[in-house]
């Protein structure tokens, strides 16, 4: 395998809506920045903004501050948030979506020129080229340099300090190794740990991208870093099969929640984004499904308006509705939850991070949906984060001056011979594909996954870690034929990892702070000694659970390593 | 959910096997019979990037048998200031939306 070695100042791993901010933040920053961004697939559609995106949900309206958004979201997780972390990165919403702008993004005004607000946090634009739009302005600077299509595998960590990275081309057989006094991790959440609703041919049709599969996480838990809320897991309501967005018809036009005999359930179980999942779960049980949108009497031409939003963010919607030649005014929209996603833009689990964002790892800094602790980041929250990320990067580059150990030459040979053994086996017993199912259907039975209606109990979890540290086993022993199956191989591997990380954490948090994002049948009520973190390290092949006191608003945390 | 590749429309410009953010499309054989091909149809997500990508409209967009299918299919077609919509029932176009990329969604 040909060895390409790339030195830069700056490496953001993952080029998506937080790393390709952060790259083009540090830019601005230092013009004699070297700055590096390395993506798995090409920058211009990849992460969650492929497809587009229907508004900004993360926005101070007129009359409201950057503590109401904090507060919004410290309520909707049940107080398990870093409020440090929400405060700082609330202060910039509006900035970055200023940006945006700019950039030429569609955002809808008023005759003022005042921009259009959809409840007390959103904006409407037309997000169908958000991506292509951030990807133009980092391809467009000079200091930045992007290589697409390589998956990276793992960090190069001496003495708790970052040194670079080693990843593999998706396409031709070449290793890459980096070189860089600062990373910015901005690799997605981790999709595909659970079986999902549409476990056949159409198994990838999810609500978070397939091809994000927790990377960050996992090299993170190999080197060591501290991670924090992997308990509260995202489960999101949905449209049925197309697993197309709710909100845009729930706000857009107002449809209720109705179950099967027509009433309207959602007030009885609580508005919070679990508690909306739980009642759907609950009437289900209950033999009230399945539960709708009520949609049958809006007009002619919202039914036009929504056949146009979905074709800007979830095109299978609108094609659904049109080649069954039953539109929304037809048929109320059937919805369901999906299966969980461990995701720190919509919940809080991630890396544990200080104010500035760097991880507990010297040198290595988290934005968007890796980092921990601020869930209801979306889009601008993401942005926010990798200016912060970018901001602590590039200060602490200014002040250090490290050399690489000759330990990490080692861990390069290592790295690169085990990629040759997957790659030069050619009989395994199972197909990374096989192991993969047999993950998602653990998960699923044990962990609280769509069959158990996302409830578990501490048996369970026991069964769960014993079968995933089995199938972790027989990974070691996977075949790859060519490059883009050693990518796959990865992809199990990293998210065997994260399951582990998932139960632990389940596990340890004994009460039920979040219906069906955690639901504890052992523990079914919310108990305040539990008002803490639950946080972790990957040590010596264990999960170790450690707790941690709520951190304040206007407190500036770091680290005490 | 998947997309189907016209092979004769085809003109072998790689652009989509770049987009896919899952690298789930390939470029196979050699000089004028060098066309894309979608390796892994379970795999993909739907986000139609390769449909918007490709020169020629040689990209369909279909939804699976399990998840409500119904025989239709999508084709965009993006221009500077409408992005072009239509809608196929096998191989009839059914129907046209057109879609201004300066206006904002309503909702």
């Amino acid at each position: 395998m040909e060895q390409k070695v790339i030195t830069t100042d700056l490496l953001v791993i993952g080029g998506g809506t937080a790393g390709c901010y952060a790259a083009w933040h540090a830019a601005q920053l230092d013009p004699n920045l070297r700055i590096t961004v390395v993506e798995k697939a090409d920058i211009r559609r990849s992460g969650c903004l492929a497809a587009g995106v229907n508004a900004l949900n993360a926005y101070i309206t007129k009359g409201k501050t950057p503590d109401f958004y904090v507060d919004y979201a410290k309520n909707d997780a049940a107080g398990i948030v870093r409020e440090d972390l929400l405060l700082t990165l609330s202060q910039r919403l509006n900035h970055v979506t200023a940006e945006l702008e700019k950039m030429g993004l569609v955002i809808l005004k008023d005759a003022n020129g005042d921009y259009v607000t959809r409840g007390d946090r959103n904006l409407k634009i037309n997000g169908e080229n958000i991506k292509p739009l951030l990807a133009r302005a980092v391809r467009k600077h000079h200091q930045i340099k992007v290589i697409n299509h390589v998956n990276v595998v793992d960090y190069l960590v001496a003495g708790q300090q970052i040194y670079g990275a080693v990843g593999f081309s998706t396409t031709a057989a070449e290793a890459y190794v980096f070189h860089a006094n600062a990373v910015i991790i901005a690799t997605g959440g981790a999709s595909g740990l659970y079986r999902p609703n549409n476990p056949g041919f159409s198994k990838h049709k999810m609500w978070y991208p397939p091809f994000n599969t927790g990377a960050g996480y996992a090299m993170g838990l190999r080197a060591g870093a501290e991670m924090t809320t992997f308990e509260m897991r995202f489960i999101a309501l949905r449209c049925k099969d197309t697993i197309a967005p709710v909100g845009t018809i729930a706000q857009g036009v107002g449809a209720k929640q109705i179950n099967a005999l027509g009433e309207v359930y959602e007030q009885k179980y609580g508005l919070r984004t679990a508690e909306r999942v739980y009642g759907t779960v609950q009437e289900m049980q209950a033999g009230r499904g399945p539960c709708y949108l009520q949609t049958d009497q809006i007009t002619p031409a919202q039914e036009q308006d929504l056949y146009h939003a979905y074709l800007n963010m979830a095109p299978a919607q609108t094609l659904k509705w049109l080649e069954a030649k039953r539109g929304p005014r037809q048929q109320n929209v059937e919805i369901e939850g999906t299966e969980p996603y461990i995701v720190g833009g919509h919940a809080a689990s991630g890396y544990w991070v200080s104010t500035e964002r760097e991880t507990t790892i010297h040198g290595l800094f988290a934005a968007g949906d890796v980092a921990g602790g601020a869930p209801q980041k979306y889009v601008t929250g993401a942005l926010a984060e990798g200016e912060i990320a970018a901001e602590a990067a590039v200060k602490r580059l200014q002040q250090i001056n490290i050399s690489e150990p000759p330990v990490i030459a080692t861990q390069i040979a290592v790295i690169l011979q085990q990629a040759q053994r997957y790659l030069q086996r050619d009989n395994s017993i199972y197909k990374v594909r096989e192991l993969e199912e047999a993950m998602q259907k653990v998960m699923d039975s044990y962990a609280g996954g769509i069959t158990t209606h996302y409830e578990y109990n501490g048996q369970q979890l026991v069964l769960a870690q014993q079968k995933i540290a089995q199938l972790q086993q027989l990974s070691e022993q996977m075949a790859a034929n060519d490059m883009h199956e050693l990518m796959s191989l990865y992809e199990v591997r990293e998210r065997l990892l994260i399951c582990q990380c998932v139960i632990a954490h389940l596990a340890a948090r004994k009460e039920t702070r979040w219906h069906s994002f955690a639901e504890n049948l052992d523990y079914p009520q919310q108990d305040p000694r539990f008002d803490k973190y639950v946080n972790s390290i990957y040590r010596a092949g264990k999960i170790q659970i450690i707790f941690r006191e709520l951190v304040k608003r206007r407190q500036r945390y770091e680290h005490q390593n | 959910m998947s997309i189907k590749i016209d092979r004769d429309l085809c003109i072998g410009c790689g652009r989509c096997v770049d987009i896919c953010p899952g690298n789930l499309i390939q470029m196979v054989g050699e000089g004028k019979n060098r066309k894309a091909e979608m390796k892994y149809p379970d795999e993909c997500w739907g986000c139609i990037s390769c449909i918007k990508v490709c020169p020629v409209q040689a990209i369909k967009f279909y939804l699976g048998a399990d998840i409500g299918g119904n025989g239709g299919a999508l084709v965009a077609k993006p221009e500077r200031a409408v992005i072009h919509w239509s809608i196929y029932d096998q191989d009839r176009i059914t129907q046209e939306i057109d879609i201004d990329r300066r206006n904002a969604n309503k909702y």
